[in-house]
């Protein structure tokens, strides 16, 4: 895979990684005292493995021309990978924290496994890790197909790849050890926001070179999608992470903000991580594989359009209705619930789309469990979309908030609509890049899709039932007008909820073990078959050739 | 390629791009769409006509109808005090036997005084109020400083060793630590008083030496605040040590430890959190536990 790189991009990706080497030993030396330089010594063992790899490949033979020719997927392959990786180790301890609500002494006694150490390990491990390595490589699998260009070099996948995962790496070992700035989906410290400003920069950079190349005379959807991701993950988590270190030997920080401007800045940062990372991109992944698997034109352009942009302007203002009733000045709230309203139709429209392409397929989703993914991911997004404006509206967050229906609302998001779309796509993805006829075994897929669909509805159902369950007790006087239930009260009525939750996490789980050893045993089989017939001239069917490459 | 083409499936003509395969259609967007944008767009306008919205310069537009949430919470919170300010001047007025009189206000005690008891005391003393180790239970029949409600209404209004100007002191010192006592020296108070307490005792060749120092010992250091008698005294909160209830524990090694570092046990004061009458459901109602 190294042999790849010419001999330009393997000494450009030793000096990289000798750098990063460079600054991980360097911030061991001058923070010896402080817990930074655990991560100074990861990040430098980190890159001496991939030196070691490089060093390894150093004198292989310059690669052929002809790989010009083809689109360059090396990336992709091992962010699939990666992705899988961190989804069975993030719905892991997922699984874990939501039996510790039932069983809150499952922690072992100790410090590192209290519930607020390892529930960030849970977030960023399924949302950065598992959903930002499918965006990562699927985007650079879809950038190249859709503008028929090769991506314009072989070295910036990688350090955007290796890069982002070293930021995943670092963050999920720094939760357990107490390093956290908590802030809710942003709890890596300061050292780690910079690096992955750089990496997510040279992650844009890539992808409009990409795009610059294009050899269509239009950007499709799907673009649109993955380049909002890319370039609004930029900006908010640039200024949601603006923050003054204590010192550069040290992991401590302080934001620039306080107070209910700090809150404010954090549910600006939440609420558009949700739209432009958890659903953006996701996005671009349902504009290409959906109507590619299933033979059909999108249904309409001009709701792709509406949607589109009703969502990239729109969703930026809604983050207040996260803080209804508190000290956020009403006007705030209410420009939120405005916002949040208006943002229906332009995601129904998204998720129509995707529904209304499918008819003339529809025999097709009832016979293949990788489109049948793709639509239920279709119907949850409609779902949830619909039942967040829903609790956006005051007197219904009223009951809803800080109860666990938002904890049900987010995992309608995360297990039926990016989890689905996720599956869906590399379930086609996996064939197409490595030349084969399909996954490795149909009836893995299958049960996978029902496992995963009925995890995600006993959770929802449970959770929905939990919350308002939370939300009706805790507003329920008596005749003195005094509460009825306390607290506990309340947490004892969780019990069974919060079983059936971990039941549903845990089937959701197996799937996910089953979608890697099936991408895995596919992997194997092919190059199995690779070495016994010509299989490229079967990829041809799926992919139109890079056009314009250049002849040398 | 720019190729427009008709889709025998739906009749609609395709935009004429193409990406890899991938096409669009021209579908025109459906009528209900636009409807329900529209309707969504009505309703966001019109909440901002109503309701406090738009910032403009260092104010904001207050919305026609005037509504403000923290005026809003104030008016709520003077009804709801308007509601119930009858009852709770019953039960303010009452002295503590009245209230075990009293059907109505006795449930109040069960309903109110359980709600709150979970809310605000179940974290140290349980939820059946049974207690934890270093945490006194308070439905068994040992008290510390009397199981009379008015003693502990009032334990509740100031706490014990806590930060309130009034609270109740009661601090067993930390003889080990402060040289007062040698460990041989403690290790015979233990002796004895675990032998008072009829806990078993190791039998050992000079146990009757033993406990009569440790019996010498609890004379000149204990006896003062646990009395000759071992049984304590509720009027400076020490607990008797031959009741069978044992706060810090039984064994040998808790004992020693409890004599050698002293116990520095914290109830906070809940005057500023709860209100008198809420203190009084509270004492009453910590009594009926058991």
């Amino acid at each position: 895979m190294l042999a790849q790189l010419s001999f330009r991009e393997r000494n450009l990706a030793l000096c990289a990684a000798g750098l990063v080497m460079l600054v991980g030993l360097l911030v061991t030396a001058v923070g010896w005292q402080d817990l930074i330089a655990v991560h100074g010594v990861i990040a430098a063992l980190y890159t001496a493995g991939i030196i070691a790899l490089l060093l390894k490949h150093r004198k292989a033979p310059a690669p052929s021309p002809e790989r010009l020719k083809e689109y360059y997927d090396d990336p992709t392959k091992i962010g699939i990978l990666l992705c899988l990786v961190w989804g069975v180790f993030g719905m892991a301890v997922g699984d874990w924290i939501a039996w510790l609500m039932a069983y809150p002494d499952a922690t072992f006694d100790a410090a590192w496994a209290s519930f607020g150490r390892i529930r960030p390990v849970h977030t960023t491990g399924v949302i950065f890790g598992f959903g930002g390595n499918a965006l990562i490589a699927t985007s650079l699998h879809v950038v190249q197909r859709t503008s028929r260009a090769r991506l314009p070099d072989q070295f910036s996948p990688w350090f955007v790849l290796l890069g982002y995962n070293l930021f995943c790496l670092l963050a999920v070992i720094g939760y357990p050890l107490g390093i956290t700035q908590s802030k809710e989906y942003a709890e890596p410290e300061w050292y780690l926001d910079i690096w992955l400003v750089i990496v997510w920069v040279a992650y844009l950079v890539l992808y409009l070179r990409t795009l610059a190349r294009r050899q269509e005379p239009h950007i499709y959807v799907a673009n649109w999608y993955y380049l909002a991701f890319i370039l609004v993950v930029a900006v908010l988590h640039t200024v949601n992470n603006l923050a003054v270190p204590i010192a550069v030997g040290s992991t401590k920080s302080y934001s620039l903000f306080s107070g209910v401007q700090d809150a404010m800045t954090q549910w600006w940062y939440g609420h558009n991580a949700v739209a432009f990372f958890l659903t953006a991109g996701f996005l671009g992944m349902l504009y290409y594989y959906l109507p590619k698997c299933a033979g059909r034109p999108i249904y309409s352009y001009r709701m792709s359009i509406i949607s589109f942009w009703g969502i990239t302007f729109m969703y930026m203002w809604a983050g207040s209705h996260h803080l209804h009733y508190t000290a956020l000045p009403q006007w705030v709230q209410t420009l939120g619930v405005g916002f949040s309203v208006m943002l229906i139709v332009p995601s129904w429209g998204s998720a129509a789309n995707a529904l209304l392409t499918l008819n003339g397929a529809w025999h097709r989703v009832r016979d293949d469990a990788t489109l049948r993914f793709m639509m239920v991911a279709a119907v949850f997004y409609g779902l949830s979309t619909f039942e967040g404006s829903f609790m956006a509206i005051r007197p219904v967050n009223s009951l809803s908030h800080y109860t666990d229906w938002t904890v049900g609302h987010v995992h309608s998001g995360a297990l039926g609509w990016v989890a689905f779309i996720v599956f869906g796509s590399i379930y086609s993805l996996v064939p197409w890049l490595y030349k084969c006829k399909g996954m490795y075994s149909k009836y893995l897929v299958e049960i996978h899709f029902w496992l995963a669909l009925s995890g995600t509805l006993i959770y929802l159902i449970s959770l929905w039932n939990a919350g308002i369950t939370q939300g009706l007790m805790w507003r329920t006087y008596n005749e003195s007008g005094e509460l009825t239930y306390s607290f506990l009260d309340s947490m004892i009525a969780m019990k069974p909820y919060y079983i059936a939750r971990g039941i549903g996490g845990f089937l959701f789980l197996t799937g996910a073990c089953l979608a890697l050893l099936n991408v895995v045993m596919t992997i194997k089989q092919a190059s199995r078959e690779s070495s016994r017939s010509d299989a490229s001239t079967r990829a041809a069917a799926v992919d139109l050739p890079v056009a314009g490459a250049p002849q040398s | 390629m720019s190729l427009i083409e008709r889709d025998n499936h739906s009749g609609y003509t395709t935009t004429g791009h193409e990406w890899n395969g991938i096409k669009e259609l021209n579908t025109p967007i459906p009528r209900i769409v636009l409807i329900c944008l529209a309707g969504t767009f009505l309703f966001a306008v019109t909440y901002w006509y109503l309701m406090p919205s738009w910032p403009l310069g260092d104010r904001f537009y207050p919305g026609k109808l005037g509504i403000d949430q923290r005026t809003t919470l104030a008016e709520q919170t003077r009804e709801a005090d308007k509601l119930k300010r009858s009852w709770i001047q019953s039960v303010e007025a009452a002295d503590f036997e009245a209230i075990y009189f009293d059907n109505a206000l006795m449930a109040a005690v069960n309903d109110s005084g359980a709600r709150l008891f979970e809310d605000n005391c179940s974290m140290c003393h349980g939820r059946l109020g049974v207690g934890n180790l270093s945490y006194p239970s308070l439905a068994d029949e040992s008290w510390l400083w009397g199981d009379d409600p008015t003693v502990i209404y009032e334990t509740l209004r100031v706490g014990i060793n806590s930060e309130h100007p009034e609270s109740r002191n009661a601090i067993m010192p930390a003889f080990g630590q402060m040289g007062v006592l040698d460990a041989g020296t403690i290790d015979d108070v233990v002796t004895y008083v675990r032998t008072e307490a009829r806990l078993p005792v190791l039998r050992t060749r000079d146990a009757s030496k033993r406990l009569k120092a440790g019996q010498a010992t609890y004379k000149l250091a204990c006896s003062g605040c646990h009395g000759t008698d071992l049984k304590g005294n509720q009027s400076i909160g020490t607990p008797n040590l031959v009741d069978r209830y044992w706060l810090y524990g039984s064994d040998k090694d808790s004992v020693f430890e409890s004599i050698w570092s002293g116990r520095q046990g914290h109830m906070p004061s809940w005057e500023a959190r709860l209100e008198p009458y809420e203190r009084k459901l509270l004492a009453v109602y910590t009594t009926t536990l058991d």
